[in-house]
């Protein structure tokens, strides 16, 4: 199969990140287009694919109408996707099987909201756990907070395997080391594992730095055809391998709680692009909770089941780490804004692949692995991303 | 085509806890489908589960989802595996979060939720409501 690599993404951009005051949904996502445009060379007039996400800023009926309207844009592709947080990586995927199927020749894939300014914290904390991530009759009246969902993950997780609170706070800390270095980044300053063991308990095992953040912000991503990527501004970036797995929709009725749906993602998109865990120098894990990236470095097999928490220890995946994970700060230190969080992801390993990650850059970064995850740790999408 | 979530949450109501069976594979499952998740039988027939259940996970919540639920901080969410085997989402009550381990030996109680519905819960086993 060749079409996924007759692909290329040619343009990346992000709008301010963090928090935004006075933007609705479409302004961010513009800033967001017009960057990523610019980046590659091309204008809205050279658009003839739209991908992008739903929002919860918005009560709209149709988002890729909304957008496409915004834009001035008529494209004989067009669609909403929406795969939760494994959405940025998927509409990478898509966008490719537009392009190899001749829907389109080239397709902005864009998505972002006002989270924070719109909703605050609080409130974003409450439509979430009112958006039926727990099962609205079986779930939901026990009280159940979406970090809960995730925090039921990390009990057992500890209680099977060991895992310690010190070792997913690790995965805070690497994230805002990370974050430090990106000026985009919604929260910079330096972190410890003390300070995050500190912070309040929200749902246990799980402190306020384990979870994700709330955010304002965008982000876009043009893919068109290996030819015409030739002769834009960038060096192209291929995808070389994408997968998707799913488990299950809640996750009070799913048993096998610790191992997931990353583990067939990662297995489709490795054994397409050709290559194996080994082979990849940086790797861009969704990060929603300090837990969810442990368990996706088990199932997508940079190491054992169960050897997650220790794999992590010792800042093995932040700024000088073996295996740097989330170069950008992620969705625990950059920002979260939404379905468009998983996007920034693909965004940076674009950046590392094409050596314009600045002080942050990974050397020798040749192939890169962007994990997506959406739902209650049960929706997944892989990307192998490759310089080629 | 009746909501296969009915017969659950009408026994719920009156402190009931049954369970779906496949009237071919002989398999229960939760959460409630219009068909049996392991074979695809659409026969079901709805038995009392025995009420004991080991403790699969569990999380301690501080931090209220909404205003209803302000005065009950902290309480346990869990996840509980029933002796039948399926498994479902519920609260662990009378029970200090030290005391809690994988595999607890657990048994059904009913209680009010804040919402009013009324829903299982499960209490350590030998402690008495």
């Amino acid at each position: 199969m060749s079409g996924l690599r007759d692909a290329a993404i040619v343009g990346i951009g992000e709008s301010r990140l963090g928090r935004v005051p006075g933007m609705t949904a479409l302004d961010l996502q513009r800033e967001a287009a017009e960057a990523a445009l610019a980046d590659a060379g091309l204008s809205f007039a050279d658009v003839d694919g739209l991908l992008t996400t739903p929002v919860r800023t918005e009560s709209w009926a149709m988002p890729c109408g909304m957008v496409a309207q915004e834009f001035g844009l008529h494209p004989r592709y067009i669609a909403t996707l929406d795969v939760a947080g494994a959405s940025g990586c998927s509409m990478v995927a898509h966008a490719a099987a537009a392009l190899a199927t001749g829907q389109a020749s080239t397709v902005l894939c864009v998505a972002g909201q006002p989270g924070l300014s719109h909703h605050g914290r609080d409130s974003m904390v409450k439509t979430l756990a009112g958006a039926g991530w727990a099962h609205p009759d079986l779930e939901a009246p026990y009280g159940p907070l979406v970090p809960t969902l995730y925090a039921l993950v990390a009990q057992r997780h500890m209680r099977e395997y060991g895992t310690t609170a010190e070792q997913l706070a690790e995965v805070a800390v690497a994230m805002r080391g990370w974050a430090a270095m990106n000026p985009n980044a919604q929260k910079r300053e330096p972190i410890s594992i003390a300070d995050v063991l500190a912070s309040p308990m929200v749902t246990s095992p799980l402190h306020v730095l384990d979870c994700a953040l709330v955010s304002d912000g965008a982000v876009a991503v043009i893919v068109t055809g290996k030819d015409r990527a030739r002769d834009l501004k960038q060096r192209p970036i291929t995808p070389l391998g994408a997968g998707h797995g799913f488990s299950h929709g809640y996750i009070g009725e799913y048993q096998a709680l610790t191992s997931t749906a990353s583990a067939d993602a990662g297995r489709a998109a490795f054994a397409q692009a050709g290559v194996t865990p080994g082979d990849i120098q940086v790797a861009q894990l969704y990060d929603c909770f300090t837990i969810t990236v442990i368990v996706e470095l088990e199932d997508l097999g940079f190491c054992a089941k169960g050897e997650g928490g220790a794999f992590v220890q010792g800042g093995r995946i932040g700024p000088g780490g073996a295996l740097p994970v989330t170069t950008h700060g992620g969705l625990l230190s950059a920002g979260h804004p939404g379905l468009a969080g998983g996007m920034f992801h693909v965004v940076e390993a674009v950046r590392q692949l094409r050596g314009d990650a600045g002080s942050r850059q990974v050397d020798g970064a040749e192939l890169a692995l962007v994990h997506g995850n959406g739902g209650i740790i049960g929706l997944h999408c892989s990307l192998v991303l490759g310089r080629l | 085509m009746p909501d296969p979530l009915a017969p659950l949450l009408e026994g719920y109501a009156e402190d009931r806890l049954r369970l779906p069976f496949c009237e071919k594979c002989g398999k229960p499952h939760l959460y409630p489908r219009a068909r049996c998740p392991h074979c695809g039988n659409a026969s079901l027939a709805w038995r009392e589960a025995s009420g004991r259940g080991s403790l699969a996970s569990w999380s301690v919540v501080h931090r209220a989802p909404s205003p209803d639920f302000a005065a009950e901080v902290p309480y346990t969410v869990a996840l509980v595996r029933l002796e039948e085997g399926p498994q479902l989402m519920t609260r662990v009550v009378d029970a200090p979060e030290e005391a809690l381990r994988l595999g607890l030996p657990l048994t059904l109680r009913f209680a009010t939720m804040p919402g009013g519905e009324r829903r299982p819960v499960f209490a350590p086993e030998g402690v008495s409501a």
